[in-house]
Formats: structure tokens, sequence, C-alpha cells
């Protein structure tokens, strides 16, 4: 008994159009039954003329040179677009900088997100540092991506991987305060060696150098490095303290997930943005709630750079 | 977002040679292409990278279409393809027939089936895309194009006998 599949306009179309150029069998059933069939014939022959009169018809519009007007949109969407967007997030940081006493006069962008980096870090160290973390490896892998929520954008990057180093990560969690937002990492050696490490969103095209603080006794530094500013506290010793920021610095950059230095991150679009969780359940770990959340801790602010 | 802006730059080219198979003016065309990309360049975050950057394009560009001021669709309906810039590269006279009468018949469906048609024939969208970057299930697509494209054989194949006689 003959297969003789039937055949309709789509598949027609299908065929006029090369989209079944994939599937070498059907695309011969259905040329074999248009072989004996004239009406069908006569419809494929006309679907194939119109598809390639309308390539022709506009075919010079790929050719056509791009107009100036229209290459101009894209190539200063930079300046004109870009910037504001990703200056919210550093402007979140002075903003919560103003918020803790409004000491920062006249420094600049960057003076102003870095001290307040730096305080927000003193203050999570000592709230929260790595003695409070989770024990054990339970806290994340280094590979495991952190998705970094806010309201309209999220930036992906993972954990750096500190082991060379003889660090674990054992906790982390998302920090929100003031609309603004970190990521804390919680690193610890089988030594009993432990630092945190805090990423905050920024906008700089150049990197920065480390800077060092010291307080109470904890090492704070300081960089920043494309789309991201980091810092870590520690108990360690001060020399120590930044031979390690260099080595997060190292590990952050060799992160092949991370944006290239010099380009804006990677946004992507957030789905179900739920208040303050973050996209990999950062919030999920115990002890993850917000500063907003814990008694108040005098907010003590470093001196002039 | 470098990386973002130079993806989007590379598909203008198709994005206006999609916007001349909506608008038929060049002109217009290139307006409905400005702006889409100025939506693009401020939307940008919102790519899904696990999806086409096309696909969003062309699906950004019949929202702004569809949604685009009365103006600019007065102007577009209003321009002759006579007294119109020549959105075509030089051709043999014989040749520039054929593309007029394709885009005249063209520019009399209705805009879904244009939008459908020149999705799937002239980009060549797979039926899937091109219901996504329509917003469409793949059945309504489908639908679109069986009737737009029998339309346009009927349309189409009035110029016909006009072709001969011209060669």
């Amino acid at each position: 008994m003959m297969d003789r599949p039937c055949i309709d306009d789509l598949d027609l179309l299908a065929l006029a159009d090369g989209f079944l150029d994939d599937d070498p069998a059907r695309k011969a059933a259905i040329e074999a039954a248009i072989a004996r069939d004239p009406e069908a014939a006569s419809r494929l022959s006309d679907y194939r003329a119109q598809t390639a009169a309308l390539r022709t018809a506009y075919a010079g519009a790929l050719a056509a040179p791009v107009p100036e007007r229209l290459r101009a949109i894209v190539e200063d969407a930079e300046r004109t677009r870009a910037r504001p967007v990703l200056r919210r997030a550093a402007a979140g940081l002075v903003v919560v900088a103003a918020g803790l006493g409004g000491w920062l006069v006249g420094h600049g962008e960057d003076d102003t997100a870095r001290r307040a980096l730096l305080d927000e870090s003193y203050r999570q160290f000592v709230l929260r540092g790595p003695e409070m973390a989770l024990s054990g490896e339970g806290g994340g892998a280094p590979e495991r991506a952190i998705s970094w929520i806010d309201d309209e954008v999220a930036i992906r990057l993972s954990a750096p991987d500190l082991s060379s180093e003889g660090f674990t990560l054992v906790g982390k969690r998302g920090v929100r305060r003031s609309g603004d937002q970190l990521v804390a990492l919680e690193y610890r050696s089988r030594d009993g060696r432990a630092f945190s490490l805090f990423i905050a969103p920024r906008w700089m095209d150049s990197p920065g150098p480390i800077v060092e603080r010291e307080r109470a006794g904890i090492a704070l530094a300081y960089w920043h490095d494309g789309p991201l500013a980091a810092s870590i506290a520690t108990q360690l010793p001060r020399a120590e303290a930044r031979v390690l920021a260099e080595a997060v610095r190292r590990a952050m950059r060799d992160d092949t997930t991370a944006p290239p230095a010099g380009l804006a991150p990677e946004f992507r679009p957030l789905r179900n943005p739920v208040g303050d969780v973050m996209a990999d359940g950062l919030a999920t770990i115990p002890g993850s709630e917000t500063l907003d959340a814990v008694p108040g801790l005098a907010p003590t602010t470093f001196g002039s750079n | 977002m470098q990386e973002t802006k130079w993806l989007i730059a590379r598909e203008i080219p198709r994005l206006r040679r999609y916007a001349l198979a909506l608008t038929r003016d060049p002109v217009a065309a290139d307006d409905l292409v400005q702006d889409t990309l100025e939506r693009a360049i401020r939307k940008r975050h919102l790519w899904s990278r696990h999806g086409s950057l096309r696909a969003w394009l062309y699906k950004m560009l019949y929202h702004v279409f569809l949604n685009q001021g009365p103006r600019r669709k007065r102007r577009a309906n209003e321009v002759d393809l006579d007294v119109a810039p020549d959105p075509i590269a030089p051709a043999t006279a014989d040749a520039r027939l054929v593309r007029r009468d394709i885009v005249t018949a063209m520019q009399e469906l209705p805009a879904e089936q244009r939008a459908a048609i020149a999705l799937t024939a002239v980009e060549g969208l797979s039926y899937d895309e091109a219901a996504a970057a329509l917003d469409i299930p793949v059945g309504t697509l489908r639908s679109r194009l069986s009737r737009g494209r029998e339309r346009l054989r009927e349309t189409f194949d009035d110029f016909e006998p006009q072709l001969r006689q011209v060669k």
C-alpha cells in the first residue's frame, strides 16, 4: 500500500521557505506527493516565486550602509543610556554612606563608594563574620554562581576560588540596606584563619589599587575592578590581610564568568524578584538577615584618606 | 555591555529590512528602527542571553511598529513608492519591476500577515521563532501565513501577465 502523505498549504510553504531541508525524509515524501498533484505543484511554484521575489526585493536593505543616526544610537549608548542605570548602583552606596552619618564631603563618587563599602564591611564583620558563618563546607561550592539581585538587574559572578590560599567558602549571604546590596562571602582555612569578602556593584572604567584600613583590630582592604567593588575584613595581621586581598583580587579577575575588565556587568532579567531574597537562595542561609533587622550598631566611620 | 551593544549594532541591517517590509517606506522604516534601537538600548538589561538577540529585537520592532504614533503611521501610508528613495540596490529593469510588484502586493496585506511573511520568508525565522517574535501561538502564525501567502499569491499573480509583456 502506498504511503501518500497528506499535503497542506503549510507543507508547501515550509518546502518553499526551506524549512524542510533539515528533514530530508519528510521533504522527499512531500516532493514525491507534489509530483503526483499538479495543483499542489502549481501552488508550490507560486510560493517559491513569492519567496524568491521577496528576498530579492528586500535584499538591498542588508547591503545598504547603515545611516549614521542609527549607528550613533548604539555607539553613544554608553554615555547617554547605560550609565544612569549603572550609576544607580554606585549612587546606592552614596545613599548608604550619607545615611550613616553624613560625613562625606566632596571626595568624589569613588571615595564615597569606598568608604561606604569599608564601613559596611566592618559592621557586617563585627555582626556576623566568619566565626558566625556556617561551620563545615555547606555554605556553597566556590563554582556556584552568585546571582546578584536588584529590582531591575542581576549580576552574575562566581565566588572566588581561594583553595590555592587554603581557604574554603563556608558561608554567603545577601545584605540589603537602604536599597543597596552587598554580597557577603565568608572564608575559613583549616588552621582557623578567616576573613569576610564583601562585593558591591559599581561603575568605573579603570581598576583601582588596594586601599587598606585597620580599625579596632580588624584589617580591612578595598579595591575596585570593572563593575565590582570588593572589600575584605579579617582579624589576621594587616600584612597577611594585604596578601590575602591581592589573592582574592587575582581570583576574581581569573574568574572566567566575570565580564572582562572595563565592560559593564552582564544584566539578566529578573523573572521573580522576591524582596530581599537572592536568586541562588543566599538569604536562606541562617543568620542572613540584613543589618536593618539587627539591633543597632552605631556606625563608626573611617577617617578621611 | 560593550558586547551587547556590538551585538545589537550587527542586527541593524536586518532590522532595517524587516522594518522596510512592514512599512514599505525607507524613511519610515529607519524611523522605526531608530525607535527600536533606542528602546533596545534602554532595555538591553532585560535581554536574556539564553534567547536570541535577533528574535528579541524583531519582537521589539514589531511592538514599536504597532504602537507607533499616528504621525509616523500616516507618513508611512502617504509615501508613494515612486517618489520614495529606492531601498534596493540598483538592479535590472526586470528585477525592479518584480520587486515593486511583490512589494506592492505585500503592502496590501494586513500588517499581521505581512509581519508573519516577512519574518519567515525574508528573515528566515523558523515558525517557532517567528511566533515568539510576534507574541502569538504557532497555530496563529500558521494561519496568518497561510492566509497571507494565499492572498499574496492572488495579488502577485495579477502582475504576471504584465511581467511577461515587459519581457
